[in-house]
């Protein structure tokens, strides 16, 4: 049983084609829709970004930008993705986590996870023992303090939900008559959960509120 | 000097003491041969108004009505004081006149006068009969797809108010902006005021055809001559159908950047700098003033002998701003070409472009200097390597080559986690100490010399007792604290013995 298991999963492994391989052969645009679907697979923001880079070297900037701005989204303290969204002349005002600077570095990604768990445990066993009790509190609380810049800006950044027009479209209002059209690779903010009939709700660059088809913005989001 | 402290002094006062003014306020228009109601407001009078000089005006007879009021309020630590006195004017016939400044004199025998005004003399509306009416229209009733329109709706009442707006924008419309409501008052023929709403809607269709706007209007009075019998009472007029046209852009001539722009439009260009050094750059700017900016597409602009850096686009106040690093590649006059922006002109219902103007831009030769330069001669880069400033460049695709981030939910987890780890080590230490019992030898320390907790922590201590001196220091102590609590003595120095026993746990 276990040695036709091994057998299956080595045909598995020969046969699945490797989503880069168009790519590195010179044909980026037929590594886009690969790379989109391992990345929505993994979920992981470094095959976001690898999908954007494959689309914006086949010259689809509203797709390249929809897959950078999910790879900002999932990592928001990473400079590569808000850095290629900017080379592709997306407006992406300045984050928080480019704000705090080295100061969010200590708190974000494992780093931040291992300060945080010390601080907890400093914390923990200074609220129980009474020798050095003051000493556990105080290395606790300046490893939180420590761990917050990065542990914060990037939620905050996440707050602020982008997405992206990966096709010229229109916008829409209320009664689906069309308002003004948006070009592709506009960036646009997510305004709430609503959606219906196809349509999303977003807020446009100017600040005004529109319907845009579903099916013309990010993937996935 | 003294001219001068005085001149000081009188601004002072000026400034200090409150500013006073007397208004007129007439009906507009004055129907001839009915007695109409003005006013006379006089704000912040320095006293007391004792009297008023009415001109005499041919063709206007105007008297006082008795109806005087006064009216005193403070806001802010600031009181303002209102004199309102009525008039009562009558005019002989049609047409226009003047009416000279009237003299208000105050107790304190300074005067106040009003600015003059013309009066227009006319007969009232005579479409105002009943108790409401209502009437919409369009401005303009005929427009193109995108072409801003007005919708514009008229209630007058002789009495009561409006209770809900019985109509608004038609279905398939687009609406451009917040309505805008202004009430005025306006005389029918018989002279009497009523109230004038008008609500303004602008607004655009997308596609071509007819939007026909129709509907009742509701409004309500109160009626009853006393509080006892006063009620409210609704009622409904109908409102004539107005019909916005939106007709088809015509599609002969219609050029080929067309991009739906409606006009007016307008656009200019302009230099940051006319005159630069080679070598040096200038930034270049168009901008386009029209109503629907958003819809202005970036043009594609080619320079001979400069090279074009697209910048960020932005709008403001209508106008859309369109900008470029201009690099010159070498000395000499440079010409920027005129940008045409295609638009609908709806006045005379043909395409149109705006153009911006021509502009030059001249590099001079820049400063050269002699360096003399030490080390091993590299490659000669190529000029248009040295000309192009390296821009950002692209990040290189991970593959798959990167620590995965650690969850979300991940640092909190280990905060909590780390605190409840911590938080059980003293449970720990808890627990241990609670299982070996109190420390017997630290209880004989703590005891002092309290004879009757020196005889219990010995006894507790006995058969831990491991070394002769041990037994020997818990005997003497022992033999101490009966000799001084049977035998009067006072207790010796203990402390010896009980450093020798405090060790044992």
């Amino acid at each position: 049983m276990s040695r036709l298991l091994c057998l299956l999963l080595l045909i598995v492994g020969v046969t699945a084609a490797d989503p880069y391989e168009a790519w590195t052969q010179g044909r980026p645009a037929e590594s886009v829709a690969p790379l989109i679907a391992h990345a929505e697979n993994v979920g992981h923001w470094d095959a976001w970004l690898d999908a954007g880079l494959a689309a914006a070297a086949s010259g689809h900037r509203g797709e390249a930008l929809a897959c950078l701005a999910m790879a900002h989204h999932l990592a928001p303290e990473r400079a590569e993705p808000r850095d290629a969204m900017r080379v592709l002349g997306a407006a992406l005002p300045t984050t928080w986590c480019e704000r705090a600077g080295p100061l969010a570095v200590p708190g974000s990604g494992w780093s931040g996870m291992v300060l945080c768990g010390l601080a907890g445990l400093a914390i923990g066993a200074g609220l129980g023992i009474r020798r050095g009790r003051w000493l556990l509190l105080g290395s606790g609380a300046l490893a939180l303090f420590i761990a917050l810049p990065g542990a914060v800006a990037p939620q905050v950044d996440r707050l602020a939900r982008w997405i992206v027009t990966v096709r010229d479209t229109a916008a829409l209002d209320s009664t689906g008559a069309p308002v003004r059209s948006v070009a592709e690779g506009t960036l646009l903010h997510r305004d709430g959960d609503q959606s219906w009939g196809g349509r999303t709700l977003v807020r446009l660059p100017d600040g005004a509120v529109a319907w845009i088809a579903t099916n013309d913005l990010t993937p996935g989001r | 000097m003294v001219i001068m402290r005085f001149g000081l002094l009188f601004l002072c006062l000026c400034a200090v003491m409150p500013a006073g003014e007397a208004t007129l306020e007439l009906p507009d228009p004055v129907i001839p041969g009915v007695a109409m109601e003005g006013t006379l407001r006089v704000v912040d009078p320095p006293s007391d108004v004792q009297a008023v000089d009415l001109p005499s005006v041919d063709g206007l007879e105007i008297q006082m009505s008795g109806q005087n009021g006064s009216q005193t309020s403070i806001t802010n630590g600031a009181r303002s004081t209102v004199i309102t006195v009525g008039l009562i004017l009558r005019a002989s016939q049609r047409g226009q006149l003047s009416v000279p400044e009237l003299t208000v004199r105050l107790a304190d025998g300074s005067t106040m006068k009003t600015a003059p005004q013309t009066l227009r003399v006319d007969n009232g509306d005579a479409r105002l009969t009943g108790n409401a009416t209502a009437e919409v229209s369009f401005d303009p009733p005929s427009i193109v797809p995108g072409q801003t329109t007005k919708l514009v709706y008229r209630i007058t009442l002789r009495r009561g108010e409006v209770h809900t707006l019985g109509i608004g924008p038609p279905d398939g419309s687009i609406l451009l902006g917040e309505r805008t409501i202004t009430s005025t008052r306006t005389f029918d023929a018989a002279g009497k005021p009523w109230t004038a709403t008008t609500i303004v809607w602008p607004m655009t269709a997308a596609t071509a055809g007819s939007l026909v706007v129709r509907g009742q209007q509701e409004y309500q009075q109160v009626v009853g001559s006393s509080g006892f019998d006063q009620r409210v009472t609704r009622h409904q007029i109908a409102v004539a159908a107005a019909t916005l046209t939106v007709e088809p852009m015509p599609t002969t001539g219609r050029p080929d950047g067309f991009a739906g722009l409606i006009g007016p439009l307008a656009a200019t260009a302009a230099l940051e700098r006319e005159r630069v050094s080679a070598g040096e750059g200038t930034v270049l700017t168009l901008s386009v003033i029209s109503r629907q900016s958003d819809l202005i597409k970036r043009p594609t602009l080619v320079v001979s002998g400069a090279q074009l850096y697209a910048k960020d686009d932005s709008t403001s106040d209508g106008t859309r701003h369109f900008r470029w690093d201009v690099v010159p590649a070498a000395a000499g006059s440079i010409t920027i070409p005129s940008v045409a922006f295609a638009y609908f002109d709806p006045g005379s219902r043909r395409y149109r472009s705006a153009a911006t103007q021509e502009l030059r831009l001249d590099v001079i030769p820049g400063r050269s200097r002699d360096l003399g330069i030490v080390g091993v001669a590299l490659p000669a880069a190529s000029a248009a390597a040295q000309a192009v400033p390296a821009g950002p460049v692209l990040p290189a695709p991970k593959r798959g080559g990167v620590i995965p981030n650690p969850p979300v939910w991940g640092t909190l987890a280990a905060l909590v986690g780390g605190l409840l780890i911590g938080l059980t080590v003293p449970l720990v230490q808890l627990m241990r100490r609670s299982r070996r019992g109190p420390h017997r030898g630290r209880a004989l320390r703590s005891a002092g010399r309290d004879l009757q907790a020196l005889e219990v922590a010995l006894r507790q201590l006995r058969p831990l007792l491991t070394t002769e001196a041990q037994r020997t220091a818990a005997e003497a102590l022992q033999a101490a604290i009966e000799r001084c609590r049977f035998g009067g003595e006072a207790l010796p120095d203990i402390a010896a013995w009980v450093a020798e026993l405090e060790g044992v746990a």
